[in-house]
């Protein structure tokens, strides 16, 4: 277990990281401040920018094994070119891959900050939902409880001293089976209770596309189920094309078709889509209430 | 209100006890349903089989509490079977939730199949970081991206993971999912190193795994909780999957029940000249 109180004799290396990472992450949201508002949003567009062009890059650009074929009989000059970008890197790297590490580090450095800039949030608007007595600040004052109570079991039983301690194991134990997993769990469970009340409600055979639609969930739910399976299982797998007739085999047809043809051209307009959409957050031309907010 | 019109309208809180009855039912009273092996259930088993001796296997989930009823039999047969024919492998979880509920799974196994960890399965635990930038890391350097398991312990120190370096090490990756995120390593992982790649997901997100499954850029799926069955039939080891499967067989009758009684109520009472709702 690693202990966050006494020093990591261990791995001083860590310390170091999460100390230096720490320093480094607040001077820099601090220098941040001082940034003129004008300024802010051309910033942020140049790292995104960067941000997005390296990882393109290095997603698209040979690596080593492909290049060097090429570049080495392609003449002294792909010779030079292969020296000056690809000499002493592994056969599946290419020059942009060794900073790959350091990238992801700093990419999980800057997640841990937005988590503990989400909190500031919420407290904040939970904090004066309570002292202005706001609607429903009951509500807030049970998120105070959830996360306090949370983050002071989950950080005991983990680096506290005493952390192998039945109590704080067993606090952990009611904190997280206890509560978090059931209500979890419950609050998809809810799910089913409206799947059913909006499916006798809404369901009803009112077009030739709906008789489709109803005859194929049918069949599908059925043929995927035990139950389903039971019902023809009086048709045997030999009887030749008469077995296609078993719900399984038609739920079957059904999916790897019909489906698979359906979600294929989804898929195709949903990736042109995407690409579209990542362009304009890449160039930063996005638009919209989130984009268009001062910073 | 004629009969016709008091089948459209079955009062909700009826309905929410009936489905509490049908879902209550199976845990008490138990029978066996017969369960047909699907050939996506069958290509993950096939693929589990081949791994080859040495490789490392990755479970990857993103699963919460919330799908627990269709997550867990999913995630249990896969390790039963890992376990079974001794490929350690790693749990790779992709929120703080999964990172729990996998390990307490593994380790409730584990006891059963005389397992150890650090020597026969590992936790790379959650990493807060974005899903593409850590599967195109890994890729290339499993060590220098995962760095340690979730207690802290350095990569180096474990014996499941002497000798990978990079996927070429991995044998086998199953990603157990409610979530939409398997054409990330299709695109990531598969159709850049060739590896067999499973997906588990929540049965509302079957239907979009069809389409990577008949371009065989799957080798295979689990869908949903009737997938976890159809596995537990496989390993011949009926568990959890298998029973909450009845339940999940009552609830969906219960549900074509009513829409079909709902209907017949709407069509009568349409010809009878009423107004259908």
């Amino acid at each position: 277990m690693v202990s966050f109180w006494g020093p990591h004799t261990d791995n001083p290396e860590k310390t170091l990281f999460i100390l230096g990472a720490l320093v480094t992450g607040a001077l820099f949201i601090f220098g941040l401040t001082f940034v003129p508002r004008r300024a802010r949003k051309p910033l942020i567009a140049a790292v995104t920018f960067i941000g997005g062009l390296y990882f393109s890059l290095e997603f698209l650009i040979a690596p080593r094994s492909s290049a060097e074929p090429f570049l080495m009989s392609a003449g002294p000059l792909g010779r030079r070119v292969f020296e000056l970008l690809y000499s002493g890197l592994d056969p599946d790297q290419n020059f942009l891959s060794p900073y790959m590490q350091g990238l992801t580090n700093a990419w999980q450095v800057i997640a841990g900050f937005t988590f503990a800039l989400g909190l500031t949030n919420l407290v904040h608007i939970h904090g004066k939902n309570i002292l202005q007595a706001r609607k429903n600040w009951g509500f807030s004052v049970f998120f105070f409880v959830g996360v306090i109570t949370m983050a002071v079991i989950g950080f005991f039983q983990r680096f506290g001293p005493g952390q192998e301690s039945p109590v704080w194991q067993g606090l952990w134990l009611i904190a997280t089976d206890g509560w978090l997993f059931s209500l979890d769990a419950a609050m998809f469970s809810l799910i089913a209770f409206f799947i059913i009340s909006a499916a006798y409600r809404a369901f009803r055979i009112r077009s030739v596309e709906a008789t489709i639609m109803m005859a194929a969930a049918f069949l599908v739910m059925l043929g995927q189920v035990p139950v389903g399976i039971w019902l023809t299982s009086w048709i045997q797998p030999d009887w030749g094309p008469l077995a296609n007739l078993r719900l399984e085999n038609i739920s079957q047809w059904i999916l790897w078709k019909p489906n698979a043809a359906a979600q294929r051209g989804i898929e195709f307009g949903i990736a042109v889509g995407a690409l579209a959409m990542g362009l304009r957050i890449w160039l930063s031309l996005e638009r919209g209430s989130y984009f268009e907010k001062e910073v | 209100m004629s009969v016709f019109e008091r089948m459209q309208r079955i009062d909700r809180r009826v309905m929410y006890l009936l489905l509490v009855v049908v879902i209550a039912l199976p845990m008490f009273v138990r029978f066996r349903l017969p369960t047909a092996i699907t050939p996506e259930v069958r290509g993950v088993y096939d693929t589990v089989e081949a791994i080859p001796r040495g490789k490392l296997a990755i479970l990857s989930g993103d699963w919460g509490a919330g799908t627990l009823a269709e997550s867990l039999p999913q995630t249990e047969a896969m390790m039963r079977h890992l376990f079974r024919n001794g490929v350690p492998f790693a749990i790779l979880p992709w929120a703080p939730q999964t990172t729990t509920l996998m390990q307490n799974t593994a380790e409730r196994l584990a006891k059963e199949y005389g397992k150890v960890y650090g020597r026969d399965w590992v936790n790379w635990g959650w990493k807060a970081v974005p899903m593409v930038a850590f599967l195109k890391s890994m890729a290339k350097d499993i060590p220098g991206t995962v760095k340690e398991d979730y207690r802290g312990t350095p990569l180096s120190e474990l014996p499941a993971m002497k000798g990978v370096k990079n996927i070429d090490d991995v044998g086998f990756v199953c990603h157990i999912t409610p979530v939409g995120n398997i054409m990330l390593w299709v695109a990531f992982i598969q159709a850049v190193y060739g590896t067999p790649i499973a997906y588990a997901p929540t049965a509302v997100m079957v239907a979009q795994g069809y389409d990577p499954l008949d371009a065989k850029q799957l080798v295979g799926m689990l869908p949903g909780l009737v997938g976890g069955a159809q596995y537990e039939t496989l390993l011949n080891d009926p568990r959890s999957g298998v029973r909450w499967s009845n339940s999940l067989s009552l609830a969906e009758l219960l549900m074509i029940l009513l829409i079909v009684l709902a209907n017949v109520g709407y069509f009568a009472s349409r010809r009878a000249g009423g107004a259908g709702r």
